[in-house]
């Protein structure tokens, strides 16, 4: 159990992208990491959470603690989600056997995807995955990525330029990554933002798709399905013809196969 | 004839502030949503440059934090300490505990006086408090001299951006207003032409005002001065010539030392408009000669803000408005949406504490993106405090019953994992067999201008199941 | 001070001992600002300028003999004399002597060379009066000068 890893899916993937899930389990496989995908915590909380119903979303992240506490590292497909487990898993008492230690604990062993392949694996490692894809692709990290977990500087920041994303699609062959007038604005998903704001998540959407498409990407890649759930909804709604892939599939050479 | 934003339904028929109403009638004007994201994003992109000029700029974000953190937790010290100093340097110190108390105190030197023309530089906590309409109604004549505000007044709006309070407005509309009000041609809609106008309109206004009324951007402890920092010069104007000047502060604005300046008037411009610094800085340390100088110092709910554990460091702003500029909602549904008068990300921290149910839609006008905390010179935590406001909003009940019923549904399901499959496979079924606009009725708000996600055959647990053969 | 603003002020102080957070100390390690002189070999007078410039401002950078004839040309003859703060905000242009020995490098440096105290008014002017509040278009001279030169004077 002590170097056991676990990969935690989170509901929407589940439910409607299990493709994406499917693909980072063959990532890591091939890179040699044995993984778990436990049963019995469907979610974190987040959603709820961040509607302003974080008292009644803590069994959730209670039962993911209980779930998670067992693995040493927690590997989830997701930036807003492990923002959220690494901010509040701490806030869960002792229940259920576990010690009020347990949910801090979990918080500290969560990571996130392409946070885990980069950190721990290395880029180095990640090209001998040897995947290829063959065209010009945009980059779109979610915001809780890209500003809660660090995957990449924030254009608002005085820091020396980093790019995790962007280093491991260096590990692909053929890929080409375009720049965008506005690197890492918002899409405008927000979980209920979505549709509580629906006029300005809509705008929003819809700009970052218009900068994307004027800077001649042929796709969208990203690390958060939610983004990509709501950019997708968009895109097909006006017919874009965007296709849209997460990290995940790129790396284990899936994009483009569906 | 396009909308004006001030307009839009900000106050819905419950008397609260309906910011998802305000954003939508925003965004019906497609171009001018368009025009307005670009004008700010302009700006953020200026204070880009800016900040990248500065070597070691995180640092000194950091120790402009932690000066205002170390003042406001020991803000009764620092209030006392600038009161002897200042009134030592021959100014009058007021205490305001709200907006009424502030109003009466200014009319109270005024009609003192028998002063009835009043010129204003820029300040957002008259604003708040409504002074203009308590004087007006009292025969005090109140020019607001800052050239944005000077057009909202006209204009009978508010501030639409605490820096720029007339972004939203596009030339042609402030030429119609000057064509209205100071007589310039019909169509004149250049702005150097229009500047020219107001620079000869506000100049009989100060030569005729018996006071002038500024801001206080930073109040020093150590030395009982104050600095004002504008770009248009129009608050040394009115401190040169009006017999008496009055300065309203928030109690908040009180920094411990001179040495501190340095720190903030180096992040303040840059953050707010990508200047290296404001074109004047003003160093008041006692009336000029025949003048009297009275300073007001006012609470207006920031005692309770800083009684709240959790949103205490709000009160860290320095006004610059980086977090309006940058935030991809402010930019889309313009400052009037926000029915506060300061409004985007620190707006919707600030305002709350004064009315939640009132405000309760602000803490949820986000998508918690974070942007706001990260250009913030003072490192305020905004996305974290939004992210707390929507708990609060909650716990007292100011959601719609609709809203709480659906979260606890899906929270019900979600920690059903079984149950969740369950309805997962009926969602994904019934996303397939059901007639595109069906499909998207159900789908409700989320349809209207997006499809929903393709429903796979098999959700992934699925999958693995029969793959990996998972425990059940 | 009025029975109730005195009893406004009570209430005020009382409340603010009442709120205030767990006490956070004082940094008082020096900013480690580097300077521009510092930082890219740029001499003081070169940034001074191009940040001048940068303001809207006209920097001219002249052997200290020629500054009265530089500033007799800019102020085309005028001589009254009145204060600093009494003249600027109403000239149409304003010109500024400084010796070159009394630049500084940042505004630490500055507030660590002057008593702010000294005057009761006291401004740092970075350009001429300025607006850009309809719709983002630069106006120089809203209020106040229209014009700001400063004479850099060399030894």
């Amino acid at each position: 159990m002590a170097s056991s890893v676990a990969l935690f899916v989170p509901c929407y993937v589940d439910q409607f992208f299990p493709h994406v899930a499917i693909a980072a389990l063959t990532v890591l496989e091939r890179l040699g990491i044995q993984v778990d995908v436990p049963e019995g915590a469907a979610c974190c909380g987040q959603p709820a959470a961040n509607a302003g119903f974080a008292r009644e979303g803590h069994s959730t992240i209670a039962r993911f603690v209980d779930v998670y506490a067992p693995y040493e590292r927690i590997i989830v497909l997701s930036g807003s989600c492990a923002v959220h487990v690494k901010q509040h898993a701490g806030e869960v008492a002792a229940h259920g056997g576990h010690a009020d230690t347990a949910g801090a604990g979990v918080a500290e062993r969560t990571t996130e995807f392409c946070s885990y392949l980069h950190d721990e694996l290395g880029v180095d490692w990640i090209a001998g995955l040897g995947a290829t894809y063959d065209g010009r692709v945009a980059v779109h990290i979610g915001c809780h990525a890209l500003r809660g977990l660090g995957l990449a500087k924030p254009s608002e920041l005085q820091v020396r330029p980093f790019d995790k994303v962007r280093a491991l699609l260096g590990a692909v062959r053929g890929l080409e990554i375009v720049d965008l007038a506005r690197p890492d604005e918002c899409c405008g998903f927000g979980g209920t933002f979505a549709v509580a704001e629906p006029a300005v998540s809509t705008k929003m959407g819809r700009d970052r798709l218009r900068d994307v498409a004027t800077h001649g990407a042929q796709a969208l890649v990203s690390t958060d399905m939610s983004c990509v759930m709501h950019l997708d909804g968009l895109a097909r709604r006006e017919r874009m013809g965007l296709p849209m892939y997460h990290v995940a599939e790129v790396l284990a050479g899936t994009a483009g196969a569906r | 004839m396009t909308q004006r934003s001030f307009e839009l339904p900000v106050v819905g028929a419950s008397g609260r502030v309906d910011h998802p109403a305000a954003a939508a009638a925003f965004n019906a004007d497609v171009a001018r949503t368009e025009w307005h994201d670009a004008s700010l994003w302009f700006v953020r992109e200026k204070r880009d440059r800016a900040a990248s000029t500065v070597p070691g700029w995180e640092e000194l974000r950091a120790r402009a934090s932690a000066i205002k953190e170390h003042a406001l937790t020991h803000l009764d010290e620092y209030l006392v300490q600038f009161e002897a100093n200042a009134t030592r340097n021959g100014m009058q110190v007021h205490w305001a505990r709200d907006a009424d108390e502030h109003n009466r105190i200014v009319h109270g030197i005024l009609s003192a006086q028998g002063a009835s023309r009043l010129v204003k530089s820029k300040s957002m906590l008259t604003e708040e408090c409504g002074l203009n309409p308590y004087l007006e109604a009292r025969g005090i004549e109140v020019v607001d001299t800052d050239l944005g505000e000077r057009i909202v007044q006209l204009r009978g709006e508010g501030p639409s951006h605490i820096v720029m309070p007339a972004i939203h407005l596009r030339k042609e509309e402030v030429g119609d207003t000057f064509h209205d009000h100071l007589g310039t041609p019909a169509g004149l809609a250049e702005p150097n032409a229009l500047a020219a106008a107001a620079r000869e309109h506000l100049r009989q206004r100060f030569l005729a005002a018996d006071c002038t009324l500024t801001g206080i951007n930073f109040a020093i402890a150590e030395t009982g001065g104050f600095v004002v920092c504008t770009n248009e010069g129009n608050a040394d104007l009115g401190m040169a010539l009006a017999p008496i000047h009055i300065a309203s502060v928030g109690i908040e604005k009180i920094i411990p030392r001179v040495e501190d300046l340095g720190v903030f008037l180096r992040l303040l411009a840059r953050s707010a408009t990508g200047q290296a610094v404001t074109a004047y800085s003003t160093h008041v340390h006692g009336p000029r000669e025949g003048q009297a100088l009275h300073v007001v110092l006012v609470d207006n709910g920031r005692t309770r803000q800083l009684a709240r554990e959790e949103f205490w460091r709000s009160l860290k702003c320095i006004r610059c408005g980086a977090c309006m500029n940058t935030c991809p909602i402010y930019r889309r549904s313009g400052g009037h949406s926000y029915g506060s008068t300061v409004p985007g990300p620190i707006g919707s921290v600030l305002t709350p504490g004064l009315d939640l149910d009132r405000y309760a839609t602000l803490p949820f006008a986000s998508t918690l993106c974070g942007s706001c905390t990260a250009v913030c010179p003072v490192m305020i935590d905004l996305d974290t405090q939004l992210f707390r406001w929507r708990q609060r909003v909650v716990e007292n009940g100011h959601v719609s019953l609709a809203k709480r019923a659906s979260i606890d549904g899906a929270t019900r399901v979600l920690d059903r994992p079984r149950l969740f499959r369950l309805l997962g496979a009926v969602a994904r079924i019934g996303l397939r067999i059901l007639p595109a606009p069906l499909a998207r009725r159900a789908a409700g708000v989320w349809g209207r201008t997006r499809e929903a996600p393709v429903p796979p055959p098999q959700s992934f647990r699925a999958w693995y199941r029969r793959h990996r053969g998972g425990a059940a | 001070m009025s029975a109730p603003e005195r009893s406004a002020r009570d209430a005020i102080l009382a409340a603010v001992r009442e709120a205030r957070p767990p006490a956070v100390a004082r940094v008082e390690a020096p900013i480690a600002s580097p300077t521009p002189a510092g930082n890219g070999g740029i001499s003081r007078t070169d940034a001074f300028n191009a940040a001048g410039i940068a303001a809207g401002a006209d920097v001219t950078v002249c052997a200290r003999g020629d500054v009265a004839r530089i500033v007799d040309a800019a102020l085309g003859g005028a001589r009254s004399v009145l204060s600093f703060s009494d003249v600027t905000p109403f000239a149409a242009r304003v010109v500024v002597v400084v010796n070159e020995e009394d630049l500084v490098d940042d505004l630490h440096a500055a507030y660590a060379r002057i008593d702010v105290r000294a005057h009761p008014f006291g401004a740092f002017v970075a350009g001429p009066s300025k607006t850009a509040d309809i719709e983002q278009s630069l106006v120089i001279g809203a209020h106040g000068p229209k014009a700001l030169s400063i004479v850099v004077g060399r030894a």
